[in-house]
């Protein structure tokens, strides 16, 4: 007999059939016959009920109170049975004490989401007028999880191969011309797999996917009045739902089949997916902001509070969410492993890392929980795990984030450092050498993949922007140049922004292209801001988060105006991909451990054999043995890179080359288009074996063999 | 609005024609379900069924739950070929968007006829 005897009804209320429900899973789900369980918790609520509307209905057609008999502990269920979970929006209202000074919030006239909901109706289109009168804007659904995944799981590349490219879901495919069916959509990122694997990269981490309210304080610019809006995303409403306005099929409520699709796709390409996710607080601001979900739940279960109940703000948003709460703890849990089993999730990086290493009241913790439990969590196993190692309250982890021997982190240090080599700064030297290789200062125990190396990020200047302006330009912000880093150790090359001088042009371009060299050449995890292959321009702005516009929108056109930057993109990365040596899992050991003559990596200056760390160095070359690969367990090629930021040219004594072997010149940032790079395999003969002259601000990579 | 099925069965058992009219929703593709499984039984008493012929010209609405239904057709018979005669914009679109597009054929005629 295979008939449930548990799952038949035995109420009814106003028509609606229903008994007591399932606890686990939290949420709502499907059950076989149809049926649908609903479950959610509160510590210190007195009463739940069950909101129910029809799609898009502005009034519920009926509210289900929970009995006790339905509460068991602090979670409330039940389960209902014949309705069409498809045309079904639902929420809860939650009763008990307004004691904002206990950290109580609760307010029975607001209709929550359920913080577990798997998707959100109300913002199914970008940018739709909503309806601002509505008693409940941000709407839990029901979703089918099922999909067809044909085989596919989480790709699993090694983190030590993996190439990342940051991207922004919209403003990808927004723009006229990238010429796709469904602009700004998931399904469009789909229609771009090809153009990135020409690229070349082999992991896509997204910028905020998670349901957000694009609307949130949206305002006016003055000078043009044109809207702006919450463009990035960084303001989560709901960690479990996919952004449905970023789906073609959102207005269809499939945008968790669409997300899924992309994802299959994108692994059949070899492409890995990591999300942005942020942890650190929600939509709901401070004691100001709306009721959303999480306030009206359990305040001060999901909140940081001062000890008057105010909302603790390291995140700089308003309200800090209360990571290591066992409770919320849990919560972030469910979530990632969610993301990553129904998903196919490859790994997370996290915004402002730091928080999640925060206590309750705020205080950094040495051995924090959550931080613990996601290592070692058994479904997130080989997940990548990347933090933002700092957060807006002043905590600062780059080298400390507690790592458990599986977290990486967003290296800012070799940011910085590289902008500072790359503007001729002096006294970079001694820290370009440990940045280069992966940052055995930082990371002596955790090797070179803890560190995931960028120049640029959606936070800053893009790269074309980095060596055009001296300074921020955020005016189109509308916060008066107020907002943004000030710190960009960036260089205008001569002018400040766009000119017509070829010179400066020339340069900035070569710079660009030193940037792109020493990133794909330095141990760890490069990471590509979206656009900077083709020379991408945010015209000085670098604090984009409200723009809807072209100053977001990846100009496609670019590919051509900046071919030569693609191209060198394209080959400097190719070049990675061919040469293990670039690639190892552990730090270096600075001697010969393969009796090969060389040691596994060693620096070199103006002289061979001589690396000037002094004040006024600039000029920095390294070697790779080749029979050093991977900790010797490949031979490659032996790779000498010289790297001079003088602005004059130098010459460079090259150190000999074993077993008959030739240096051949690989890239040239030096010369002009069409001479600056080549092919892997087709690099030409150096003339001179003992010797080269490196141009003023360029890098040289020669190859041996 | 219902769902109203009719299905053709070729003699040979090797095409099965499911005239789709109304809209299907969580309800009412169980009756989607239920009627592909019936024609399964049915082509299997024939001979070998080929083709899945599903005529979408009068469906108004296809939900999440219909789109399984397809999945479903094609798990259970890999090597049937599915063709959907002349989908609506917002059902094609549907397809096209959740990677479907792969597992059918859009035609505008029947294969039989």
């Amino acid at each position: 007999m295979d008939i449930r005897i548990d799952l038949s009804p035995t109420h009814e209320y106003k028509g609606i059939k229903y008994r007591r429900g399932q606890v686990l899973p939290f949420g709502s789900s499907v059950i076989d016959n149809g049926a649908i369980n609903f479950s959610v918790y509160s510590s210190s609520a007195t009463s739940c009920t069950l909101v129910l509307f029809k799609k898009k209905a502005p009034e519920p057609f009926v509210e289900i109170p929970f009995t006790q008999e339905f509460r068991i502990g602090d979670v409330y269920c039940m389960t209902i049975f014949g309705l069409n979970f498809e045309d079904l929006e639902y929420g809860y209202r939650m009763d008990g004490p307004f004691l904002p000074e206990q950290g109580h919030r609760f307010d029975k006239t607001k209709i929550l989401s359920d913080p577990y909901s798997r998707a959100l109706g109300g913002r199914d289109s970008w940018m739709d007028d909503p309806n601002w009168c509505n008693i409940y804007p941000h709407r839990s659904r029901i979703i089918h999880q099922d999909f067809d995944w044909e085989g596919d799981n989480l790709l699993e590349i090694p983190i030590e191969d993996l190439i990342i490219y940051e991207a922004h879901v919209r403003a990808f495919t927004k723009h006229d011309s990238s010429e796709v069916h469904s602009p700004g959509t998931f399904s469009a990122l789909r229609e771009k797999i090809p153009y990135l694997k020409e690229l070349g990269i082999n992991c896509i981490e997204l910028m905020p996917i998670y349901e957000f309210d694009e609307w949130e304080h949206s305002r006016e610019n003055p000078e043009t009045g044109e809207t702006l809006v919450n463009f990035w995303g960084y303001s989560t409403i709901n960690f479990f739902a996919p952004k449905a306005a970023y789906a073609a099929t959102g207005k269809y409520g499939m945008q968790v089949d669409e997300l899924k699709t992309l994802v299959k796709e994108l692994h059949r390409n070899g492409i890995e997916v990591i999300l942005d996710v942020v942890f650190n607080h929600t939509a709901e601001g401070n004691e100001h902001g709306p009721y959303i979900s999480f306030r009206g739940l359990d305040n001060k279960v999901y909140y940081m509070l001062t000890p008057e109940g105010y909302y603790y703000n390291f995140s700089g948003t308003g309200n800090t969410l209360n990571c290591n709460h066992p409770r919320v703890r849990n919560m972030v849990l469910d979530c990632l492993r969610y993301w990553a089993s129904e998903f196919h999730i490859d790994g997370f990086r996290f915004d402002l890392a730091a928080i999640l290493g925060r206590d309750q009241s705020g205080a950094p913790l040495l051995n924090p929980p959550l931080v613990e439990s996601l290592a070692y969590d058994p479904i997130l196993s080989s997940c990548k795990l990347v933090a933002e190692a700092w957060d807006a309250g002043g905590l600062y982890q780059v080298g400390s984030f507690p790592a458990y021997g599986r977290w990486g982190e967003w290296n800012g240090k070799y940011r910085d450092a590289i902008r500072k080599l790359l503007k001729s700064e002096s006294g970079i030297i001694s820290e370009l050498s440990q940045r280069l290789m992966g940052s055995p200062d930082l990371y002596p125990y955790r090797g070179p993949t803890a560190s995931i190396n960028f120049i640029t990020c959606h936070d800053g200047f893009t790269l074309m922007d980095m060596v055009s302006y001296n300074r921020k330009h955020n005016e189109a912000n509308g916060e008066n140049n107020n907002d943004g880093a000030n710190d960009n150790n960036s260089w205008n090359c001569g002018i400040e922004g766009e000119t017509s001088d070829k010179a400066i042009n020339f340069l900035r371009r070569q710079q660009i292209k030193n940037a792109l060299t020493i990133l794909m050449v330095s141990q760890g995890i490069p990471m590509i801001l979206m656009g900077d292959e083709m020379g991408r321009t945010k015209n000085g702005n670098n604090n984009t988060y409200c723009h809807d516009n072209e100053l977001n929108w990846l100009n496609w056109k670019l590919l051509e105006q900046n071919a030569d930057i693609f191209n060198y993109a394209q080959k400097i990365i190719h070049f990675r991909k061919a040469h293990p040596v670039l690639r190892n899992k552990e730090h270096f050991q600075h001697r010969d451990y393969k009796d090969a003559g060389l040691p596994d990596i060693s620096f070199h200056g103006t002289r061979a054999w001589y690396a000037d760390y002094s004040q006024n160095s600039r000029v920095l070359a390294f070697m790779l043995s080749g029979e050093h690969a991977k900790g010797g367990t490949i031979t490659d090629q032996t790779i000498y890179v010289g790297i001079n930021m003088y602005w004059d040219g130098l010459e460079f004594e090259l150190p000999q080359t074993q077993h008959n072997k030739k240096w051949y010149v690989f890239a040239n940032t030096s010369m002009p288009d069409g001479h600056d790079i080549t092919e892997v395999g087709e690099e030409q003969i150096l003339v001179d074996q003992q010797k080269i002259i490196i141009g003023g601000r360029s890098v040289i990579i020669l190859v041996s063999k | 609005m219902a769902l109203s099925i009719t299905t053709k069965m070729s003699q040979d058992g090797k095409v099965a024609t499911l005239d789709l009219v109304g809209e299907i929703d969580s309800l009412t593709a169980r009756e989607f379900k239920k009627e592909l499984e019936a024609a399964f039984v049915e082509s299997e008493k024939l001979g070998t069924l080929k083709y899945l012929v599903l005529n979408l010209e009068g469906l108004e609405f296809m939900s999440s739950a219909g789109l399984r239904v397809f999945i479903f057709a094609n798990q259970t018979k890999p090597d049937l070929n599915i063709h959907v005669i002349k989908p609506q914009e917002a059902i094609l679109d549907a397809l096209e968007k959740t990677g479907l597009m792969h597992s059918v054929k859009i035609v505008s005629e029947n294969p039989e006829s």
